[in-house]
């Protein structure tokens, strides 16, 4: 922990510079966010500020997860390629959770304080009624929001110990969840089978539609012990294919 | 029992196969030959506690690739091995606690950080007692003349210090058994007889059990008791480096010092002369003929001095790679 903190510190500039880009981040999201409501009042049944609490609650998720893993599984297919896994599988730590873990990102804190930010603006905006219940279970499904999404994560990196050279898989994945972003009832114009799809199948609802809703109290505990099921499930899942791919890894060179 | 046990032990890579050029690239991207290669083939071997084993072979021998099975990182495509008790690659964290693997080409330290951070990392890893850590690491350093280095970033180090810091980072948490695949690599003379003297000291000291590669024969020559020689990923030999040069060399060398000037052509008559420079005089016999050369040498030569000698165990090797079963013992 300490040394990633020296690690972050180590190169002063990459520090602020990622610190500025997490501010104009946030900030290029409100604006777009408020072009959008000057022109409609709602976005399939969402108003302004639930949108803000979405884009916010994805935020969250994002940082939360860029914080604690997502670099470290982006840079799996190098670690793969360069056979630098060694030194990964000859610790007596779990492999998956070192390779997880090993790099704390603590200069995506920024991130994290401009997710903060959005949420707020949100809460503050959509007239709604927050209670203590939902606040547990908007909390609770944030926890399963990131496991999902590490879940998936690794899976998705994971296919590297065979694919070996896959730099766009890491991008590809951040596309298709940034999915998550837009309010699932969106997605009912497709029809049905694109929501059940997206909830149960690929559940990118879970990510941060249904945890907002669930902030309104607009959700039955049906589907939080859906969401739980699912976190504790696809992590399952995550977890076996991890341990099956580490055998067929096949290192680099000498 | 032995310390570690090997038996069989096989590995193949299946590896796709692509055709050079840019419409071999293209075809590569809808059908691709895979090509087996079998890096290892039923290698078996065993260790005693405390032993020092050298493995030698040519590049791609599969030495290598004995090693990470032996340490966990890689599964076998089959045969069995047992290390302190447990199956290297069902990667128990009591067994990974126990071994180190230390490989010249690549380094386990951060690289933009100093080296003592790195080992800082190590202890919390391995749980070593805060005692215990300050009393190895002053020893390491000590032994390996770190002092100033540890707190400069890995990056800003020669490639004899980083090996230094490796070594240390390999035996902080004082590993049972020790890999070390190619420890000297690439290194000057003089760094790579500090990392052997280092080796030395430490195996007198830790008694650890320790498995060498190295093309450096002088390297297995100073550390080794015995040797594993590997080729086309089986074993071709596996014994004292002493048996492996008398098994493999027919003939010996004498090495003569004269009281005065002696022509090459007086000493030809009774072996090949390898050198004269008139007062002092290499002669390869062969082996069955040493005794009597070396009398009839002392009898007809102004001799002050005799020696008679192994041949030079690299050339020994040399021969092993290069003509292969040729040197059996009937040969000569």
């Amino acid at each position: 922990m300490r040394n990633c903190l020296r690690q972050a510190v180590e190169f002063r500039a990459n520090f602020w510079a990622n610190v500025l880009t997490n501010i104009g981040w946030v900030l290029a999201l409100t604006i777009f966010l408020k072009l959008i409501f000057k022109n409609t009042t709602s976005v399939a049944g969402w108003t302004e500020g639930e949108m803000f609490l979405l884009v916010g609650t994805y935020s969250l998720v994002r940082a939360i997860s860029d914080t604690l893993f997502a670099g470290n599984l982006s840079d799996l297919p190098n670690q793969i390629r360069l056979g630098t896994m060694d030194f990964t599988l000859l610790r007596p730590v779990n492999s998956q959770f070192f390779v997880s873990m090993r790099f704390v990102a603590l200069n995506n804190l920024g991130q994290l304080v401009g997710a903060g930010g959005l949420i707020a603006y949100g809460v503050a905006h959509a007239s709604v009624h927050v209670s203590e219940v939902s606040i547990l279970a908007y909390t609770g499904l944030i926890v399963c929001a990131v496991v999902i999404f590490y879940s998936l994560s690794l899976m998705a990196m994971t296919l590297s110990f065979w694919l070996v050279r896959v730099e766009n898989l890491y991008v590809a994945l951040e596309t298709v969840t940034s999915l998550a972003r837009t309010p699932i009832d969106v997605f009912r114009a497709f029809g049905r089978g694109a929501e059940f799809f997206l909830t149960y199948i690929l559940p990118l609802a879970f990510l941060a539609a249904l945890p907002v809703k669930a902030l309104f109290g607009q959700i039955t505990s049906g589907v939080i012990t859906v969401g739980f099921c699912l976190a504790v499930g696809l992590f399952t899942l995550a977890a076996a294919f991890w341990s099956y791919a580490v055998r067929s890894y096949s290192s680099a060179s000498s | 029992m032995a310390l570690i046990e090997v038996q069989n032990l096989t590995k193949t890579f299946r590896t796709p196969k692509k055709e050079p050029g840019l419409a071999g690239a293209v075809k590569g991207l809808f059908s691709r030959k895979v090509t087996e290669v079998t890096a290892v083939k039923a290698v078996s071997f065993e260790i005693a506690a405390g032993e020092t084993v050298g493995f030698l072979g040519p590049n791609g021998a599969g030495k290598t690739t004995t090693l990470k099975m032996l340490s966990g990182i890689l599964y076998p495509t089959s045969g069995a091995a047992s290390v302190l008790g447990h199956t290297p690659w069902q990667r128990d964290t009591a067994y990974l606690r126990q071994i180190s693997l230390v490989m010249g080409q690549k380094n386990q330290l951060w690289w933009d950080l100093p080296a003592a951070d790195s080992f800082l990392l190590l202890k919390e890893i391995y749980e070593v007692p805060q005692e215990d850590y300050e009393k190895r690491l002053k020893e390491l350093v000590d032994l390996l003349d770190l002092g100033p280095l540890l707190n400069t970033q890995v990056r800003r180090l020669s490639l004899g210090e980083r090996m230094k810091c490796e070594l240390v980072a390999a035996l902080i948490y004082a590993p049972r058994v020790v890999f070390l695949d190619e420890p000297t690599i690439g290194l000057d003379v003089v760094s790579q007889k500090r990392i052997r003297e280092f080796l030395k000291d430490h195996q007198k000291n830790a008694g650890s059990t320790i498995i060498l590669t190295s093309h450096y024969m002088q390297d297995i020559q100073e550390l080794c008791d015995r040797v594993v020689i590997i080729d086309h990923g089986s074993v071709v030999f596996d014994d004292r480096l002493a048996i492996l040069v008398s098994r493999y060399s027919d003939s010996r060398l004498l090495k003569l010092t004269f009281e005065n000037t002696v022509e090459t052509i007086d000493l030809e008559r009774f072996g090949k002369v390898m050198e004269n420079d008139g007062t002092t005089a290499v002669v390869q016999v062969e082996r069955s003929e040493t005794t009597r050369a070396a009398a009839a040498i002392l009898s007809q030569l102004p001799v002050s001095d005799i020696t008679i000698d192994e041949i030079d165990a690299e050339e020994v090797i040399r021969r092993v790679f290069t003509e292969k079963p040729a040197a059996s013992p009937s040969a000569g």
